[in-house]
């Protein structure tokens, strides 16, 4: 908590951050109260909503004070082009640019609307500021509401700095799922995900063709892949070469000439020159550690020094904050669920009930709590591989009439199929686990016709190792996003939420049964340790899970919407 | 034609939705970013942002709080790009802001009304000054200028006429004669 301050110490501090004056250390003081006091908080939004409704609306509508009067000096109006030069005490504008005439912002934001009325594509800006980017009409691969376009395969995950090539190829936000497309990157930095679990960054200048989720042609460019076990073969190809990855992580620069030099940082790689036909006319693989030099028009491949500072890093991704607040506990609670854990501690490997009297989550392997912002804390499944997951320490018999739900935000660390909360039947053992219930993400696999990106919704009864009734989300899930889910049996029929939209697709015809079993609930994983014999048993997830809550009945779609409106609004995803 | 047809659609309804809420976004992105010309920038950002996504809108939802989630990235990235040139909040004091504000729409709108009546309580120069200021955009230093004052002396004017407003509206409030 910061030291306490005097009443007129918190008026002239926010006043002198209103006209910009704040010296570093009044900064740093300003910016220590915010972080830790609630009190000074809420002061500071109530005082700072009234400097911008002031500087936003002027003076209110019909105020008879608003004139259209000029400052004068000396009899004389005063130009906005003169200045005092004199004192300015602090830095009073941030900008340095040339300020706008009175009430210019206004018809600036009407004309702005009537050129997107009119469906221009030029934007201009007042002089002074930087290159004018040009923001095209909506991509035509942005097809429907909420899903992903035809032939999507690879999400952006995050731009950094991101400036693309106007007029050339397409100009993807985060979480846009792109299909077969080309992009022309002036400079930064664009992290893909691709449905096959490929991970792909990319540094302007570029110019890359995304052909399918398996192959990526590059003009020129620098670029590096992290390729999961299940995702080889992925083809990165450039003027007369190609390398193909055998699980693992590579990187390539490719000068616009073709030149190439390639470094495995993981694992092991093919390159290969390309006769006219494009079939390899030279390869050579390349295992850990080692580089090459590719130049196409001599037909050339050599070995060449490893220096990993002449490729790109991988991208960090930060995680987004989930400022959950007492007002989302409230939600929650006001439901009514069956249990309730917002993972807010761990005590004795064990996190506890928002709900008085329901058993904890028990941790095993090194999940751990990670800040989720604001305070809020979430459970952390980090990469890695290890056994990890947390299973609640009772049982839960989620009714059959009226039905049941299981609501959580999660934020996955990649596209993969990974489980993020099941169901299994306590009882005798036998070959394998019993589920009777499942949410799990989904990537491409081609042993598996679950489509790819999304999230799936598995209910099985009588609980077993096989078939039962699937739902997919029709949106589908961004990889470093959080998203908001609920699957729930309401009435014999599944239903599934996604950021608070309901899956359209029709559901599996409604079941009719009416008994239920007592289950133990994982989270994180597909089946607890020690696992069966043969068969898939880990399905990891990797990422952040919060708030999750289990309902001894379903939701109703307000109820759902709220929630998600709750977290959606100040801190989690805007919308698929 | 039909397809046509069903974009303008859209289009009209984007430009509804943004011109209608746009203000309320605008103060939003204020109340983190206070330079006037920075939230602006900010503000066309996110319009365009908004428009790139307009698909996924879902209208059951009310548009201002979208748009203002949008926003928020937007002042996040304006505060990663530009925190050479200006003095930014920090990324934890901000997300603390964001969360806070959920609870407040209510009585930020009871204050807002409040402080129209408040503003006819201030002085013949006060006035003038918040519309220099506000109105007109006006640095201090070119009020200054205009007024013949010290700089100095007009800083910590703004200061008291901006306390004045703030403690008026609080005292409407708790009166509940904010009708």
């Amino acid at each position: 908590m910061a030291r306490p301050f005097p009443d007129h110490e918190r008026y002239r501090l926010l006043s002198a951050w209103c006209d910009g004056t704040l010296s570093d250390s009044q900064m740093d003081r300003l910016d220590e109260l915010l972080r830790t006091d609630p009190e000074f908080r809420s002061f500071y939004l109530e005082y700072m909503d009234q400097h911008a409704v002031l500087a936003a609306d002027g003076l209110p509508v019909g105020n008879p004070l608003l004139t259209d009067r000029r400052p004068r000096s000396g009899g004389r109006e005063v130009a906005d082009s003169e200045t005092d030069g004199r004192v300015r005490p602090g830095r009073e504008s941030r900008s340095g640019r040339s300020r706008r005439g009175p009430r210019s912002w206004h018809r600036w934001s009407v004309a702005a609307a009537a050129l997107l009325l009119i469906g221009l594509t030029a934007w201009l800006r007042p002089a002074g500021r930087r290159e004018t980017p040009t923001v095209a009409r909506p991509p035509l691969w942005v097809a429907r509401p909420g899903l992903a376009p035809a032939g999507g395969f690879a999400v952006v995950v995050q731009l950094d700095q991101a400036e693309w090539q106007p007029g050339e190829g397409q100009m993807p936000s985060e979480g846009d799922i792109l299909a077969a497309s080309r992009l022309v990157l002036c400079s930064g930095r664009m992290t893909l995900a691709l449905l096959s679990g490929v991970t792909l960054t990319i540094e302007g200048p570029a110019d890359l063709e995304l052909l399918t989720m398996d192959r990526v042609h590059c003009r020129r460019g620098k670029l590096r892949a992290r390729v999961p076990a299940g995702a080889e073969g992925f083809v990165v190809s450039s003027p007369g070469s190609a390398v193909v990855d055998l699980g693992t992580e590579f990187a390539l620069n490719i000068a616009g000439d073709g030149q190439a030099r390639m470094m495995v940082f993981e694992g092991e790689a093919e390159a290969a020159v390309l006769n006219a036909s494009g079939s390899p006319l030279r390869s050579q693989q390349v295992t850990e550690s080692h580089a090459i030099a590719i130049d196409p028009r001599v037909g050339q491949i050599e070995k060449a020094t490893a220096r990993a500072d002449e490729f790109i890093t991988a991208s960090v991704l930060v995680a987004p904050p989930l400022p959950l607040g007492a007002s989302y506990r409230s939600a929650v609670m006001e439901a009514r669920p069956w249990g309730y854990w917002r993972f807010e501690a761990i005590e004795r490997g064990t996190t506890g009930s928002e709900v008085a009297g329901r058993p904890p989550l028990r941790a095993t392997g090194p999940v751990h709590l990670a800040v989720a912002g604001d305070g809020n804390r979430c459970a952390e499944f980090g990469p890695g591989g290890a056994e990890q997951y947390l299973e609640m320490d009772g049982l839960w018999s989620p009714p059959a009439t009226p039905g049941y739900a299981v609501e959580l935000w999660f934020l996955s660390g990649r596209i993969g199929q990974s489980a993020l909360a099941s169901l299994i039947e306590t009882g005798p053992t036998s070959d394998d686990y019993k589920h009777l219930f499942l949410i799990e993400l989904t990537a491409s696999d081609r042993q598996s016709l679950f489509p790819p990106g999304s999230v799936r919704f598995l209910h099985r009864w009588p609980p077993g190792d096989w078939g039962g009734d699937n739902m997919f989300s029709s949106r589908y899930y961004v990889p470093n996003r959080w998203h908001h889910v609920v699957a729930q049996r309401n009435g014999g029929r599944m239903e599934l939420y996604l950021d608070g939209a309901p899956t359209e697709s029709g559901s599996p015809r409604p079941d009719v049964e009416s008994a239920t079993e007592a289950c133990r609930l994982l989270v994180g994983r597909l089946k607890p340790v020690p696992g069966p014999k043969g068969g898939v048993h880990a399905r990891a997830f990797v990422g952040r899970i919060d708030e999750l809550a289990l309902y001894d009945r379903p939701l109703s779609a307000d109820e759902i919407r709220r929630h998600f409106g709750l977290g959606a609004l100040w801190g989690g995803s805007p919308g698929p | 034609m039909a397809q046509s047809s069903s974009a303008g659609q859209d289009t009209e309804r984007f430009v509804r939705l943004f011109v209608e809420g746009q203000r309320e976004v605008l103060r939003y992105i204020l109340a983190l970013v206070p330079d006037v010309e920075d939230a602006h920038e900010i503000l066309q950002e996110t319009a365009v942002d908004l428009w790139k996504k307009f698909d996924r809108y879902d209208p059951a939802f009310p548009f201002v709080p979208w748009a203002c989630r949008f926003a928020l990235l937007r002042v996040l990235k304006f505060r990663q790009q530009e925190s050479r040139r200006c003095r930014c909040l920090s990324l934890e004091a901000i997300t603390q802001l964001a969360a806070d504000r959920s609870d407040k729409d209510e009585l930020l709108e009871d204050r807002r009304r409040a402080l129209a009546a408040c503003l006819k309580h201030l002085s013949e120069s006060e006035r003038l000054m918040v519309e220099q200021r506000y109105s007109q955009q006006m640095s201090v230093a070119k009020i200054a200028l205009a007024s013949e004052r010290n700089v100095f002396t007009l800083y910590k004017a703004l200061e008291r006429v901006r306390r004045r407003l703030f403690e008026c509206v609080h005292r409407r409030l708790e009166l509940g004669t904010n009708r």
